[in-house]
């Protein structure tokens, strides 16, 4: 009779942990996409702005446009996982004809380092409310920067480039950084994220 | 023989699970059978198909033992990619498993990644297509095709890696009954013709059942029976439907008619071989024909005249449609994919606004009424429940929309009434022990039910439900039905789209037959049966009863019969010709 | 909008163009655009890119506007802003408080060209390159390895599935009664209504659709074969050629 007992752990796969599995890749694709669907569908998105209003609301949503990375690196929890899906989401961005070729691509990217860079200040180690707002607050400077240029901000005198970058940087903890944490949160809860990192870490935490 | 696929004593449970979900299982399939494998959700039909081209252990980890073998080779000491040209897997949702863009490119997929010569697949691309017939679609986009051509992509795709084995999971629980036929009769040719060997799991089995050589029944992580369909349909019909699945409605017919004194030679499970078992032995002609019920006293819930409807893009959706609907029937929209039904039913429901003079609900024009104010008529259940979920728990989501109308906002404290309307309703679809679950987490069926009843607290006197049956078990499709029973009963009026012939028989009073945009029937259910032009036209698949019925009957039927206790009930006539 | 993506299968000297030749050729616009910060070779600029659009690409002029015009929308409110915000010297024009420069008005001419001609050259990158050239140049000329390039099929694949999930969900919770009560607090709870269905039937497909392609062999080796390859032509190098040359005497000009 078979009487072999396999465990599938084996110490091959341990030491590619920190590798994308095919299920990493298609749910960053997923996210990528997702955000943007969403965004272009949610009329009532624009209401609450308008609602909102003033010249600042560009700023205020900026966050938004990360959110799918942070999201992303929340749930797989590898390094990489942000600038991957953030890059992945300015390139389909581009296809889809919408905004402004290199220059989403470049938003895109400088976004994914950022937070990249915020999660990587932690080793990859810390999943909560600091890690995220830091991650999320990371994605503004380097695209404020540049964007200052490729715009001609920054021509505007320092006062209103402080202001902007504030409203920006609080965008930044809230929508992308604090969203994607409660987004998160609510997904593992429901069972969808079987096998990924942050369902694992999960029940690891209700074990203890 | 040699068994193509064996396994002995497994068990397998998943990561981070304590319960096993395969249980010491064994079975073995031979070269070039044909296998069914049926068996209650959760029983472990998916897990074990994973099990057999390596995805478990390889991709979803776990704890496994025993002994798998398939096309000779060990899967738990192998990779992933030295099994995967034994076998393909087609799983249940079309447009999860296509990832690519282009049909060519679909197909070209795991060749490509298996380091296939490209003239080798150029060759493989035609085969495949050629075989399930979409020759002549490499260049279109996979997401424009219908449910029906997707799922033969899908095949394609698999066929292109040259596998021995077919395994389809539930790959036909979102088809219509024709192209459910289609993939059937498909597999069919593979099967005879081409000596694949396949193995199928599959909920509705009525035209697949004779087909097979082999049928398992799974239930609790094990194989607890299996054999020829004749054999285990014979001798454990009564287990089957007491664990809730659908069996096939001849079989069902033929079981009650052993109970009343009838001996096979063998014993019945499709149409063909009722009719040679019966032919001569029983009679359907002395049967007295009532007409359908119809009052004409009742007022119309709903009327539609001459309504006529185009998409933006040009396409004509509907056209000249008239018919009315009375207060408390039930009744079912039929047709195929792409006949109108569902644009029909949202400009009852005012989704697409009528154009003046041609919608009335309860005697009043809604052209140019409010969607919203709509709501209090009309009930309206979408066909997938969590797209209409609103709210966190599922009691929230059962008062939604009273605390909507009543204006109760957040912080405000619930009124008595409204709780109590609440807890009423979960109460009647057995769910208030679960109430402060989230709503995502409930399993399909009571989705499904808590879905109609958050669409119906407001006490609508009309409901709309949009293909509320598809891929559930029989257990909780009937549950489903007998809410709407329920609801019809209180003199509700009740409206479903739905592809299923044998739910409609058992359960609806009247149709609505719609092609082409056009209404080609509008009648009682049992006098649709008997008109084969409609159900040609609309190819409408006959319930097996009804064929039986018909083949049985040398008179022509004014009316068909179109369940099992009506076409008992013509023995009650005929006893003495046993 | 939709996100769908916008290739335009026909037959253009752009076309024939691999997307990497056209990526460097993209590459040298957005240079050339950065360098000059006043409104005539800005203008310039943008006028060679409508004639690449119609001429070398075969786009329709309506195609073309009909691609650019929320952008251009974008850059009008964008153009008065710039014209206002940004100091100047020589004044133009006033009314009352408001004075519009000459230098402002030449800057935010400059900067709103800037982005429209941008925006061009990525419409005509976009409406004639096929995306699966695009990953295939990804993976057999950049070396990027398919694994991950081919994720961007999977996000293509699953635009459309998404958008008509989004319009039912939509049409769904209207019915419901979303949108029946007011306040910025319900306006947010919407918010959540909306996404989390979108986001959990996604996810939902992820596992089956990770699965279908790792028994398809996705991953198994490191490379893989392709029916279709990408080559360089003559024409293509020719095109880039140019264009870099060019690109590097203005910016020497421009800096000496
Ligand atoms: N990835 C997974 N991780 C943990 N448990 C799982 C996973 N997939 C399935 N299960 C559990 O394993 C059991 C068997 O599931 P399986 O999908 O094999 O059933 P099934 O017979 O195919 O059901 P259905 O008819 O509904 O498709 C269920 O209890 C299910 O919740
Ligand atoms: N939003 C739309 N825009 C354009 N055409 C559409 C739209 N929705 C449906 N159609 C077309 O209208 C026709 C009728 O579609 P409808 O959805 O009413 O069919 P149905 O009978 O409900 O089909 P199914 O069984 O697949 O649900 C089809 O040809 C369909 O392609
Ligand atoms: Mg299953
Ligand atoms: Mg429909």
């Amino acid at each position: 009779m078979g009487e072999t007992v396999k465990v599938v752990q084996s110490p091959k796969k341990k030491a590619k942990a920190n590798r994308f599995t095919t299920v990493d890749i298609v749910l960053m694709a997923i996210l990528a996409i997702v955000n943007g669907v969403a965004m272009t569908y949610l009329a009532m998105l624009n209401q609450l702005l308008t609602a909102l209003g003033g010249p600042i609301l560009t700023s205020i949503t900026l966050g938004l446009y990360s959110i799918s990375g942070v999201l992303a690196a929340y749930i797989i929890r590898k390094p990489g996982a942000a600038l991957f899906t953030l890059t992945l989401a300015g390139v389909v961005q581009i296809l889809s004809g919408n905004p402004n070729g290199l220059i989403s691509i470049t938003a895109a990217v400088t976004d994914g380092l950022g937070v990249e860079l915020g999660f990587a200040l932690f080793r990859y180690k810390r999943w909560d409310w600091l890690s995220v707002s830091v991650s999320g607050i990371l994605a503004v400077p380097v695209w404020f920067v540049i964007s200052s240029f490729w715009f001609g901000y920054y021509k505007w005198g320092m006062s209103i480039l402080l202001l902007a970058f504030g409203v920006r940087c609080l965008s930044g903890i809230v929508t992308s950084g604090w969203l994607s944490k409660l987004i998160g949160d609510i997904l593992v809860k429901t069972n969808l994220l079987k096998g990924f990192k942050i369902d694992k870490d999960r029940k690891a935490k209700e074990v203890k | 023989m040699e068994p193509i696929i064996q396994l002995k004593n497994v068990s397998y449970t998943y990561e981070d699970e304590t319960e096993p979900v395969l249980k010491n299982l064994s079975l073995e399939i031979y070269k070039g059978e044909f296998v069914l494998i049926v068996g209650p959700s959760g029983s472990g039909k998916s897990t074990v198909c994973q099990t057999f081209n390596g995805i478990i252990p390889n991709v979803l980890e776990g704890t496994i033992e025993g002994e798998i073998k398939v096309d000779d080779k060990d899967v738990l000491n192998l990779e992933l990619k030295d099994l995967s040209t034994s076998m393909g897997l087609v799983f249940q949702d079309p447009d999860a498993q296509l990832c690519n863009i282009y049909v060519e490119d679909e197909v070209a997929f795991a060749p490509e990644n298996l380091k296939v010569h490209p003239d080798e697949i150029r060759n493989r691309i035609v085969d495949s297509l050629e075989k399930v017939g979409m020759l002549g679609f490499e260049h279109r986009k996979v997401f424009e095709l219908s449910g029906g051509q997707k799922q033969k992509v899908g095949i394609a795709s698999v066929l292109a890696m040259k596998p021995k084995i077919l395994v389809l999971d539930n790959a036909t629980a979102n088809l219509d009954p024709q192209a459910t036929k289609d993939i059937f009769d498909l597999l069919k040719v593979l099967h005879q013709d081409y000596g694949h060997t396949i193995v199928v799991v599959e909920n509705k089995i009525d035209d697949l059942i004779h087909l097979v050589d082999r049928l398992l029944v799974m239930e609790d992580g094990s194989v607890i029976s299996a054999g020829s369909p004749q054999h285990v349909l014979e001798n454990s019909i009564d287990k089957l439907t007491e664990m809730g699945l659908w069996v096939p409605e001849i079989s069902e017919l033929c079981v009650r008619l052993k109970e009343i004194g009838f001996n096979f030679n063998q014993f019945p499970i499709s149409v063909e071989d009722a009719v040679a078992e019966l032919k001569g032995r029983w009679e359907v002609n002395k049967l007295v024909e009532k007409p359908s019920y119809n009052d004409e006293s009742i007022s119309d819930a709903i009327t539609v005249k001459h309504l006529t409807y185009h998409y933006p893009n040009g396409t004509k959706a509907l056209y000249d449609v008239n018919f009315s609907i009375k207060k408390g029937e039930f009744v079912a929209i039929l047709g195929t994919n792409g006949s109108g039904k569902t644009t029909l039913v949202k400009h009852l429901m005012g989704i697409i606004s009528p154009p003046k003079g041609s919608v009335f609900v309860n005697g009043k024009d809604i052209h140019k009424r409010d969607l919203l104010e709509m709501t209090d008529h009309i009930g309206y259940v979408f066909q997938n429940p969590e797209h209409q979920f609103v709210a966190d728990n599922v009691f929230e989501e059962t008062i939604y929309s009273l605390k909507v109308k009543n204006k109760v906002g957040r912080g405000h404290e619930l009124p008595q009434e409204i709780i109590d309307e609440g807890n009423k309703a979960l109460n009647m679809i057995n769910l208030l022990d679960q109430k402060d679950k989230h709503p995502f987490v409930l399993s399909g069926g009571e989705k499904r039910r808590l879905s109609v009843v958050a669409s119906l607290i407001l006490g609508q006197d009309i409901v709309i439900l949009d293909e509320p049956t598809t891929g559930q078990d029989y257990a909780s499709a009937t549950k489903l039905l007998e809410l709407c029973h329920d609801l019809q009963s209180q003199g509700k009026t009740v409206i479903m789209i739905t592809h299923d012939i044998r739910l409609v028989c058992k359960w609806a009073n009247s149709a609505i037959v719609m092609n082409n945009g056009q209404m080609i029937f509008n009648g009682g259910v049992k006098e649709l049966f008997v008109q084969d032009h409609v159900l040609k036209k609309a190819s409408l698949i006959e319930p097996p009863i009804s064929q039986l019925a018909k083949a049985l009957s040398n008179v022509q039927l004014k009316q068909g019969i179109i369940t099992i206790d009506q076409f008992i009930q013509t023995a009650e006539r005929v006893k003495e010709a046993l | 909008m939709s996100l769908a993506f916008q290739y335009h299968e026909k037959k253009s000297f752009m076309h024939r163009i691999d997307p990497i030749t056209k990526v460097v050729w993209m590459m040298c616009i957005s240079v050339l655009v950065f360098i000059y910060e006043s409104a005539i070779p800005q203008l310039i600029l943008f006028a060679v890119m409508l004639l690449t659009a119609i001429l070398l690409a075969n786009l329709s002029f309506t195609f073309v506007i009909r691609g650019i015009w929320i952008m251009a929308l974008f850059s009008i409110g964008f153009f008065i802003i710039q014209t206002l915000l940004v100091p100047g010297e020589t004044v133009v024009y006033s009314i009352g408080p408001l004075v519009i420069h000459k230098e402002s008005l030449d800057f935010a001419t400059a900067i709103t060209f800037r982005i429209l001609t941008i925006f061009t050259s990525s419409l005509i990158f976009v409406a004639t390159s096929d995306p699966r050239d695009i990953v295939i140049s990804l993976t057999q000329k950049l070396k990027i390895p398919y694994r991950y390039a081919y994720s961007l099929f999977v996000a293509l694949r699953f635009v459309p599935t998404l958008e008509s999930e989004a319009k039912i969900i939509e049409a769904a919770q209207k019915i419901r009664g979303v949108g029946k009560q007011k306040g910025l607090k319900n306006k947010i709870e919407n918010l959540k209504r909306f996404s989390l269905p979108l986001l959990m039937g996604a996810i939902r497909r992820v596992q089956v659709t990770a699965n279908t392609m790792e028994s398809k062999g996705y991953g198994a080796y490191a490379d893989r074969t392709y029916i279709r390859t990408i080559n360089f032509s003559k024409q293509g190098i020719l095109f880039a050629g140019a264009w870099i040359t060019l690109t590097v005497c203005l910016v020497v000009l421009r800096f000496i």
